[in-house]
């Protein structure tokens, strides 16, 4: 008997994030009135698009055994500072090289601070918070506590997050373009595969001829990447860079991520996973909206659900 | 290593009740039947042993008696009185301790709270850590150690953590079944035979005993009766004095077994050199060793366990350091700061403990066998999943090993298995020059046969082999040449066919 109903539960906890998703989708139709109308859908799908795309550099990271704190506090720095460079030049090749510059310089923090102190598993949530007041006090400084906003005449840039191609909105294709690259980073590339081993036994894979540390930070300097992609859009859409613009972030790129049912050298870990969680973490918080319920109450529940989550992955390892 | 001389003090065997019965007891994992309506009984105040291949189901049975896995039908007696054991607790007070192959020790406590683990002694509140002393003293003697009580785990050697399991076991009042896997894996002649007079002790003192081991020496030496088991069933029950060797390894194989260790062709004592080791010394581990292995030759490094076999090995890999020392490899000299270094210049390492360097547990079972070289899974730079079951196939069928399928994830496996795994990882690459350190540790007569047929393979195939490993027959039937090691340095060098087991006492010692 025991076995059975054992068997229910891990069916549950393996597909936790596809469960929760249908789940949302009928409190959603029965909860509130305007969830299942095209406005709120298209609003939906833009949303989910900016944490889409720190959630992939996020699901790296866990991949190899590592946690994130920073991608919310880099995605401002790099904002800070390519709006301003954006209304003076023009120049959009230019400001997505500096942003991803500037991601990649704060993930290599991370990775190397790791590396140089030879990082054990807890480490990461030290370093990557260190990381994160870096950032957070660069954006500050940089823009002097000012909002930027971008010049009226870049409609281009603008378009990046508020034009369509054939009908599907550009921040849909950013976020799409970002996951089918990382989906190809994890399977099909041997750096990916590192990750992987990585995240499942440090030593074994240093024996195996290696460099543990080193794919690490490569880890870390990617997750810097989607945050500085994630920057440009998110600039993009609302036409304006804030010091505090990408704060908090992490959070819900960290529940996507273990929603959907990444974890650490964890063979099933993939972007079809991170995407399940993206959509669901999205849905929470459009139908809390819709339901008008207040910012801090959606916190709580986020949590509350990520506790569970994490406590449903438990049992299934017993 | 064969335990020395036969243990003579057998008590005589207590008719009486049977202290467990094991009735159909099945279970499955995920796309693995481990056992499958294992039924046997233990007599009470006996010594009971369990034999069966790797992965026949030995430590499944093992774990679901002591609660860690529970099972999935079947019934379990105690005394007669059917028993639930959904954890170790449980386990506990029907009286049941087990000592496992991988430690459950935590290696920052002492030993001592080890021992005394969730029940330390307690004065008015606070922890009496004079009585803890006393009491770990006490138990610690009892396995003949005379390790400080407060000493700490990490620090110990894997014979060291093995006595204290078995003193942790002891230190249970309440203990009436003993299961014991695989002790003596680890442990020198003295080790073993201190184990044999705790056994014993114990069944002087009515405590009934489960015995699992490969070594049929020690089962003849100090054991009743046998259970032989094969893929997740029990083949048969006898008494030990009603059955002799080769009748047990049929029944554990399932086919005879002749020869013990396959005989090789060809002379190497030609063949060109190509490694050299010239004075490597590490401070406390070994000092100014210097050897040559030749092409296609089986070096056997042999000594005590604890005589620095394991660190110069793992110094020539570049996963320790050393002092100072070279490397020569044919003759040019190279730098190894690293196994990524190693494995570039074709040296591999294969570890002692497989499970910490060698796995990646929670991977399948293709992915660890092309994890030390990934590019030949690629086609056109990218990693190929096609390409990649392809090699992993041909592994599995040459090194046959047990599994359902490729994408298994590999700590679900058996021990026995899971070093086939290791072994197909390095043999997936361009390596030379193999430092096997205790292949066979571990593993079933079966497959030990398989791992000495693939040394032959290897060594024919013109690739070279360093054998670590303290079974001295194991090493004088593969080696064409053995270097005796003690404490750090080299005690002798002989070709295997002018050396005895002798040489070996009396150089190793």
């Amino acid at each position: 008997m025991k076995g059975k109903s054992k068997n229910w539960l891990n069916m549950i906890s393996d597909h936790a994030g596809l469960v929760a998703l249908v789940v949302l989708i009928f409190v959603g139709i029965i909860f509130t009135d305007s969830f299942a109308t095209g406005n709120n859908i298209s609003n939906l799908v833009r949303q989910i698009c900016i944490n889409g795309i720190l959630a992939s550099g996020f699901t790296a990271v866990v991949i190899s055994d590592g946690f994130d704190f920073s991608v919310g506090n880099i995605l401002s720095a790099c904002a800070v500072v390519i709006i301003p460079m954006l209304n003076v030049t023009g120049n959009i090749p230019l400001i997505l090289l500096v942003s991803i510059a500037i991601g990649v310089a704060f993930g290599a923090i991370n990775g190397l601070t790791g590396k140089i102190i030879k990082s054990g598993p807890g480490d990461a949530y030290l370093i990557t918070l260190a990381t994160s007041f870096l950032a957070q006090g660069f954006a500050y400084i940089y823009s002097k506590g000012d909002n930027t906003f971008v010049d009226d005449s870049l409609v281009a840039y603008r378009n990046i997050a508020r034009g369509e191609i054939l009908g599907i909105p550009n921040t849909l294709l950013c976020m799409a373009a970002m996951m089918l690259l990382t989906q190809f980073l994890l399977r099909k590339t041997r750096t990916g595969r590192a990750l992987y081993m990585v995240g499942s036994n440090k030593v074994a894979t240093y024996a195996s001829g290696i460099n543990a540390h080193n794919i690490r930070t490569f880890a870390y300097v990617y997750s810097g990447f989607c945050a500085a992609i994630a920057a440009i859009v998110m600039t993009a859409r609302t036409g304006s860079a804030a010091p505090a613009m990408g704060m908090g972030y992490e959070g819900d790129a960290a529940i996507a991520t273990f929603i959907g049912g990444c974890a650490a050298g964890s063979y099933k870990s993939s972007m079809v996973r991170t995407l399940v969680g993206v959509v669901v973490v999205g849905l929470i918080t459009n139908i809390m909206n819709l339901m008008n319920i207040n910012s801090i109450i959606q916190s709580i529940v986020k949590g509350i659900i990520l506790i569970i989550v994490l406590c449903a992955q438990q049992m299934k390892k017993e | 290593m064969f335990c020395g001389t036969p243990f003579h003090k057998k008590v005589g065997n207590h008719m009486g009740d049977y202290i467990l019965e094991v009735k159909d007891v099945s279970k499955s994992f995920p796309g693995v039947k481990a056992l499958n309506q294992v039924s046997f009984r233990v007599k009470k105040g006996e010594v009971h042993a369990l034999v069966g291949e790797n992965g026949a189901g030995k430590s499944t049975l093992m774990k679901i008696l002591n609660g860690v896995y529970s099972k999935d039908t079947g019934s379990i007696f105690i005394d007669g009185k059917e028993a639930v054991i959904n954890n170790p607790l449980d386990a506990r007070s029907c009286g049941i301790s087990i000592v496992f192959q991988e430690f459950n020790l935590v290696p920052i406590l002492s030993i001592a709270e080890n021992i005394y683990m969730g029940r330390l002694p307690r004065k008015k509140g606070m922890i009496d850590y004079q009585k803890l002393k006393e009491d770990t003293q006490r138990v610690l003697n009892m396995v003949g150690s005379d390790l400080d009580p407060f000493t700490l785990v990490e620090t110990l050697g894997i014979a060291q953590k093995q006595m204290v399991e078995i003193a942790k076991m002891l230190s249970y009042e309440e203990t009436r079944l003993i299961l014991l896997d695989e002790p003596t894996a680890t442990l020198t002649n003295k080790e073993c035979e201190v184990l044999f007079q705790v056994v014993a002790d114990l069944k002087k003192q009515g405590v009934t005993v489960i015995y699992i081991s490969h070594k049929l020496e020690e089962i003849f030496a100090i054991c009743d009766s046998i259970t032989i088991i094969r893929d997740g069933e029990v083949i048969e029950t006898k008494e030990v004095s009603e059955t002799d060797r080769n009748e047990i390894i049929t029944a554990m194989v399932g086919r005879e077994i002749t020869e013990v260790y396959p005989k090789r062709e060809g002379d190497c004592s030609e063949n060109e050199e190509i490694l050299r080791i010239e004075n490597f010394s590490s401070q406390g581990l070994f000092e100014d060793v210097s050897f040559s292995l030749k092409k296609g030759e089986v070096l056997g490094l042999a000594g005590l366990v604890g005589a620095g076999r394991t660190e110069i090995a793992r110094a020539i890999f570049g996963i320790d350091y050393k002092d100072s020392g070279e490397i020569y490899l044919k003759g040019q000299k190279i730098e190894i700061n690293s196994p990524a270094e190693a494995i570039k210049h074709g040296i591999c390492y294969l570890s002692e403990d497989r499970k910490l360097e060698g796995l990646m547990g929670t991977l399948p079972v293709d992915w660890n066998i092309t994890a030390a070289n990934l590019k030949k899974a690629c086609k056109s730079g990218m990693l190929s999943g096609k390409l990649e079951q392809q090699i992993s196939q041909e592994m599995v069928e040459k090194l046959r090993i047990k599994t359902p399928n490729l994408k298994q994830t590999v700590f679900n496996l058996s021990g026995g298995n899971m070093q086939k795994i290791v072994i197909g990882k390095w043999l997936n690459t361009e390596i030379d020059v193999f430092i096997f350190d205790e292949p066979t540790r571990g593993i079933d007569v079966g497959a030990k046969y398989e791992i000495y047929l693939l040394i032959n393979e290897l060594v024919k195939e013109g690739k070279s082999v360093i054998m670590i490993s303290s079974e001295l027959p194991e090493i004088m039937g593969m080696s064409d040449r053995i270097l005796v090691i003690k404490n750090g340095t080299i005690a002798g060098d002989f070709n295997v066919s002018d050396m005895t087991a002798r040489d070996f006492i009396e150089n190793a010692i």
